[in-house]
C-alpha cells in the first residue's frame, strides 16, 4: 500500500489554462492552484467544460480532431511539481499516472479477468504472477472480488452496470496511478449502485488524489472535500467544506451562480 | 389537381413497392419451379461416379463439380490476395492516416470502387498482352490472373467495410486505450479491432459473395467452359456465373438448359447463404452494442 | 527499498520493454501506409495501362475513325459509336424506369405503406443486392424476353426495352438504400413537427422531407447512371448485340462493356484490340467522372451541413 499523501500539499497548479476545439473556446483563462484537501468534485451547467477540463489534465483532449490549447499545468505525481506538458514526461506514461474513468462503463469485450490484465500486460510489463497477485489485490479494493472470483473468465458483459463501473475503476487502479480522474461515475447508475461507488470513492481518497465531474450537488456535498463551480469554460468559485457543508447557504450560492 | 396529385403519388408508392415486390418473386418462383427438380447427383457430377468426380480421378462432363471447385478455388485464391491489403489499408485510414493525406487515398480508392468489372478484366488482359510483349512469350490467362483482378475488384469494399466498422466505433470506446496509458498501435490492436471484428468480418464475408458472383472480370482472364477441374494456378478454369451465361447463350439440349436453370439457382443460394450471413454478423453485433448501452 | 527506489525500478522495467515495441509499432504503421498507397494506386496504374495500350491508335492514325458509324473490323472499319450512343441509351433509361420505382418505394417506406410491412421491404431490396448478376440476366432471357417475343411481335425480343427493363431492377435497390439512408436521417426529426402542425403526411414527405434530401436524390441518380454504364452481363445476355445506333425500343442494341466482352470472345487481329483499350478508356472516364462528381457533392453536403 502506498502511504497516503500527506495533507494539505499543493497538489496542482495551473496557469493560463485554454482549450479550444475548431476555434471554439472551451476553456479559457484558468489559473489556480490546489491543494490536497480530499475530493476534489467539478461542478457546473452541461456545456460548461468541466468534461474538457478533467482532459486536460491527461491531456487526452489532444486526441480529438479540432483541438488546441496551451498553458501549463502541474502535477503532484511522484513526489514533486511536474509539468505534464513536458517533453521528458511521455505521453502513455502520464496517462498511467493519472487515470480515468468515464461516465459510462467502457469495459473491453473480454473476460473480467482480461479486463485488468491486458492493461497490466501491455503498459507495465508486469509477469504472469504478479499480474494475477495484482488482479486480486484490485479486485479487492474495489469490492469486486467476492462477486467475481468465481468467474473471472466470464465475459465482461454479463456483469451488472455498477459492477461494470467498478471493474473499469479497479482496471484503472491497477495501474498503480497517483490520480484519479473521474468523469461522471455514476450517470448512467442506478441510485444503489452510485451509492456503493460514493462509498467506495470516500475509501480511495486518501490513497490517491481524485477529480471527479458531478451531475448531482447531493452527490458532490457527499463525497467533496472541496468544490469547483465552472462556468462558461472559466472557474466561478472554489468552495471548501465550510462554505457547502450548509445546505442552504449552498443551495443559494448555487441559484446565483446557475 | 393537388389532390389528385397527392393520391397519384400515394398510388404510385404502393404499385411500385409491390410491382418490384412480385417481379422478385417471380424470379425466385421461376428459379425454384424449374431449378428444384434438377438439383441431384446428375447436375453435379452429370453420369460420372461420385468419389472418383470429387477426387478428381474421372473426368466430369456437362456437369456442375468443376465449375464449383473453380469458383472456391477462384474466390479463396482472390481473398487470400485482397485481404491483407484490403485490412490493413482500411486499419490505416481509419487510424492512422493524416487529414489530408487520408482525403487523397480515399478518392483514389473511391475510384477504384467504381470502376465497372469489365474493365479490370480488360486491365488483366492487357497485362498479359504486355507480358507476351516483354518477357514472357508464353504467358496467358490462367486462374491466377483472374483470382488477382477478381482481389483488385473487392479490394475497396474490404478498405471501406474495414474503415467503416473502426470508425462507427463511438468516442467512449476509442478513449479507453489512451485513458490507460496504451500508445495507439495498442489502442488499435488490442480495443478497437476485437471490438470492430464481427464487422470486418461482415465485410470478408460481403466481398467473397461479390467475387463468387461477378462474370465479367473472369470472362476476360481465363475462365472456358469446359476446363475440368482447374489444373494449377497457371491453368485455365471453369466457375458458376460464367457456366450460367455460357449455356443461356449455347445451350443444345433441353438437358443442358436444365442444367442451367440448377446452376442458377445453385448460385443463388450460394450468394444468398454468404449475403445473409454478412448481414447476421453485422446485425448481432449491433444487438450487442445496444445492450451495453 | 525506499518509495522512490522502487519507483525508479518500475520505471526503468517499463523503459526495456516499451523500446523494442515502440520499435515494432513503428514498423507496423509504415508496413501499414504502404499497403494503403499500393491499393490507392492501383487505380492509376490501371488508367495507366489502358491508355498506353490506346497511343498505338493516335500514332497509326485511326483515332478518327475509332468515332464512325461502322463496326466491320473485316473491312477495316472499327467505329465504336453505336457502342457509345447503345451504352448512354440504355443506362439512361434503365435510370428513368428504376428511378421513380425507387422514389415510389421509398416513400412507401417512410410513411404511405403500412409500419409493419417497412421492415420486411428494406430486407427484400437488401436481399436484391445479394442476387447475383448473371441471375438476373438469365431470368430476363427465360421469362421477360420470350414474354416481348410473344406479345409485341417486333423481332426477337432481344432489345434496348428488355436490356433496360432488366438492369433497372438492377440499380433499384442501389438507388432505394442511398435515399433511405438520407430520408431515415431527415424524417424522424422532422416527423414530430411537421404533424404537430397539422401537415399530412403526403405532404411533409414531398414538400418537406424530400426537398431536404436534395443532395441523396442526386447522388441516387448519379450513382444509378454509373452503376448502369458499368453494367456487362445484362446488355451481353439481353439486349441483342447488334452495333447500331439504337432507334426504337425494339431495337438490338451494343453497349460498350458488351462489346469488350465479345471482342476479346472472338480474339481478332490486334487494331480490333487497340480499340477495345479505347472502349475501356471511355468506360472508365465516364465512371471516374461520376465518381469525382460524386465526390464533391458529398463534400458540398457535408460542408453545407455544418454551416447550419
Amino acid at each position: 500500500m502506498e502511504p497516503a499523501p500527506m495533507k494539505h500539499k499543493p497538489f496542482c497548479n495551473i496557469r493560463n489554462l485554454h482549450v479550444s476545439f475548431h476555434g471554439r473556446t472551451v476553456l479559457q483563462k484558468i489559473n489556480f492552484t490546489l491543494n490536497n484537501k480530499g475530493i476534489l468534485v467539478l461542478v457546473g451547467p452541461s456545456g460548461s467544460g468541466k468534461t474538457t477540463f478533467l482532459r486536460s489534465l491527461n491531456r487526452l483532449n489532444e486526441y480529438y480532431p479540432g483541438y488546441s490549447g496551451g498553458g501549463k499545468i502541474e502535477l503532484n505525481l511522484s513526489g514533486s511539481m511536474q509539468d505534464i506538458h513536458c517533453p521528458n514526461l511521455e505521453l502513455t506514461e502520464l496517462r498511467r499516472q493519472v487515470g480515468m474513468v468515464f461516465q459510462t462503463p467502457n469495459i473491453l469485450p473480454v473476460s473480467i479477468a482480461q479486463n485488468v490484465n491486458l492493461p497490466l500486460k501491455l503498459v507495465t510489463g508486469l509477469n504472469k504472477a504478479e499480474r494475477k497477485e495484482r488482479l486480486i489485490e484490485v479486485l479487492q479494493e474495489v469490492h469486486l472480488w467476492d462477486e467475481v472470483k468465481d468467474r473471472l473468465k466470464e465475459n465482461s458483459s454479463r456483469l451488472s452496470g455498477g459492477q461494470q463501473q467498478r471493474l473499469c475503476l479497479a482496471r484503472v487502479l491497477a495501474l498503480k496511478p497517483k490520480v484519479l480522474l473521474l468523469d461522471e461515475p455514476t450517470a448512467s447508475l442506478d441510485f444503489k449502485a452510485s451509492h456503493r461507488i460514493e462509498d467506495l470513492l470516500l475509501e480511495l481518497q486518501d490513497r490517491y488524489q481524485i477529480i471527479a465531474v458531478s451531475h448531482s450537488l447531493r452527490q458532490a456535498r457527499k463525497i467533496a472535500g472541496q468544490i469547483l463551480v465552472i462556468k462558461e469554460g472559466q472557474i466561478e468559485h472554489l468552495l471548501n467544506k465550510e462554505q457547502f457543508g450548509d445546505q442552504e447557504m449552498f443551495q443559494k450560492l448555487l441559484n446565483d451562480i446557475f | 389537381m393537388n389532390k389528385l396529385l397527392n393520391f397519384g403519388i400515394y398510388c404510385w408508392s404502393w404499385i411500385a413497392t409491390f410491382g418490384v415486390f412480385i417481379v422478385v418473386g417471380l424470379l425466385l418462383f421461376y428459379l425454384l419451379s424449374q431449378g428444384l427438380p434438377t438439383i441431384g447427383k446428375e447436375l453435379f457430377f452429370g453420369d460420372a461416379p461420385v468419389w472418383e468426380a470429387i477426387f478428381g480421378q474421372v473426368r466430369v462432363w456437362d456437369a456442375l463439380w468443376p465449375a464449383c471447385v473453380g469458383t472456391v478455388f477462384l474466390v479463396l485464391l482472390a481473398a487470400l490476395l485482397a485481404l491483407p491489403l484490403g485490412i490493413s489499408s482500411g486499419i490505416y485510414l481509419a487510424c492512422f492516416a493524416p487529414k489530408t493525406f487520408k482525403r487523397i487515398l480515399s478518392l483514389l480508392v473511391e475510384l477504384l470502387a467504381g470502376t465497372p468489372s469489365i474493365v479490370m478484366g480488360l486491365f488483366g488482359f492487357a497485362l498479359i498482352l504486355f507480358l507476351r510483349n516483354t518477357f514472357l512469350p508464353d504467358a496467358n490467362t490462367s486462374l491466377l490472373l483472374a483470382a488477382a483482378c477478381l482481389a483488385l475488384l473487392i479490394l475497396p469494399y474490404l478498405i471501406f467495410t474495414t474503415q467503416s466498422a473502426l470508425e462507427s466505433l463511438s468516442d467512449e470506446y476509442r478513449l479507453i486505450g489512451p485513458s490507460l496509458g496504451f500508445n495507439q498501435m495498442q489502442t488499435v490492436f488490442h480495443v478497437l479491432i476485437p471490438a470492430a471484428g464481427r464487422s470486418i468480418l461482415s465485410g470478408v464475408v460481403l466481398s467473397i459473395g461479390r467475387a463468387a458472383e461477378d462474370t465479367a472480370v473472369i470472362m476476360l482472364t481465363g475462365v472456358i467452359a469446359n476446363a475440368g477441374l482447374p489444373q494449377g494456378l497457371l491453368g485455365k478454369f471453369e466457375a458458376l456465373p460464367f457456366r450460367i451465361f455460357y449455356l443461356t447463350a449455347e445451350y443444345r439440349t433441353p438437358d443442358e438448359l436444365g442444367s442451367a436453370h440448377g446452376t442458377a439457382l445453385v448460385l443463388l443460394c450460394l450468394t444468398g447463404i454468404l449475403y445473409s450471413s454478412a448481414f447476421a454478423l453485422h446485425k448481432t453485433l449491433e444487438y450487442r452494442w445496444n445492450q451495453h448501452r | 527499498m525506499t518509495q522512490q527506489n522502487r519507483n525508479k525500478n518500475r520505471n526503468q522495467k517499463r523503459k526495456r520493454i516499451n523500446r523494442p515495441l515502440s520499435w515494432t509499432s513503428k514498423y507496423v504503421e509504415v508496413l501499414l501506409k504502404y499497403a494503403t498507397i499500393f491499393s490507392a494506386l492501383i487505380v492509376l496504374v490501371l488508367f495507366g495501362f489502358l491508355a498506353y495500350f490506346t497511343l498505338p491508335l493516335f500514332a497509326e492514325g485511326q483515332f478518327a475513325e475509332l468515332f464512325s458509324l461502322h463496326w466491320r473490323p473485316f473491312h477495316g472499319e472499327f467505329g465504336i459509336l453505336p457502342m457509345i450512343a447503345g451504352t448512354l441509351v440504355l443506362a439512361i433509361s434503365a435510370l428513368l424506369i428504376a428511378y421513380p420505382l425507387a422514389l415510389g418505394i421509398c416513400l412507401f417506406i417512410h410513411g404511405l405503406g403500412p409500419r409493419w410491412l417497412t421492415r420486411p421491404i428494406l430486407l427484400l431490396v437488401h436481399g436484391m443486392t445479394g442476387i447475383p448478376t448473371v441471375v438476373y440476366g438469365f431470368v430476363a432471357v427465360f421469362l421477360l424476353v420470350p414474354f416481348l417475343r410473344n406479345n409485341f411481335s417486333h423481332g426477337s425480343g432481344f432489345s434496348l426495352l428488355a436490356a433496360s427493363l432488366t438492369l433497372s431492377i438492377l440499380i433499384l435497390p442501389t438507388i432505394v438504400l442511398l435515399i433511405n439512408t438520407q430520408l431515415e436521417h431527415i424524417v424522424p426529426a422532422l416527423r414530430l413537427t411537421t404533424t404537430a402542425l397539422g401537415i399530412t403526411r403526403i405532404h411533409e414527405l414531398t414538400r418537406v422531407s424530400l426537398p431536404a434530401a436534395s443532395y441523396g436524390l442526386l447522388s441516387a441518380a448519379i450513382l444509378g447512371f454509373g452503376r448502369a454504364v458499368g453494367d456487362t452481363l445484362i446488355a451481353l445476355m439481353v439486349a441483342g448485340n447488334a452495333a447500331q445506333i439504337p432507334e426504337r425500343a425494339f431495337d438490338s442494341i451494343r453497349t460498350l462493356t458488351a462489346h469488350i466482352a465479345l471482342v476479346v470472345a472472338t480474339d481478332s487481329q490486334s487494331t480490333t484490340y487497340h480499340s477495345l483499350f479505347a472502349c475501356g478508356v471511355i468506360l472508365f472516364l465516364t465512371t471516374t467522372s461520376v465518381n469525382l462528381l460524386l465526390h464533391h457533392i458529398k463534400q458540398r453536403a457535408c460542408r453545407e451541413g455544418n454551416h447550419e
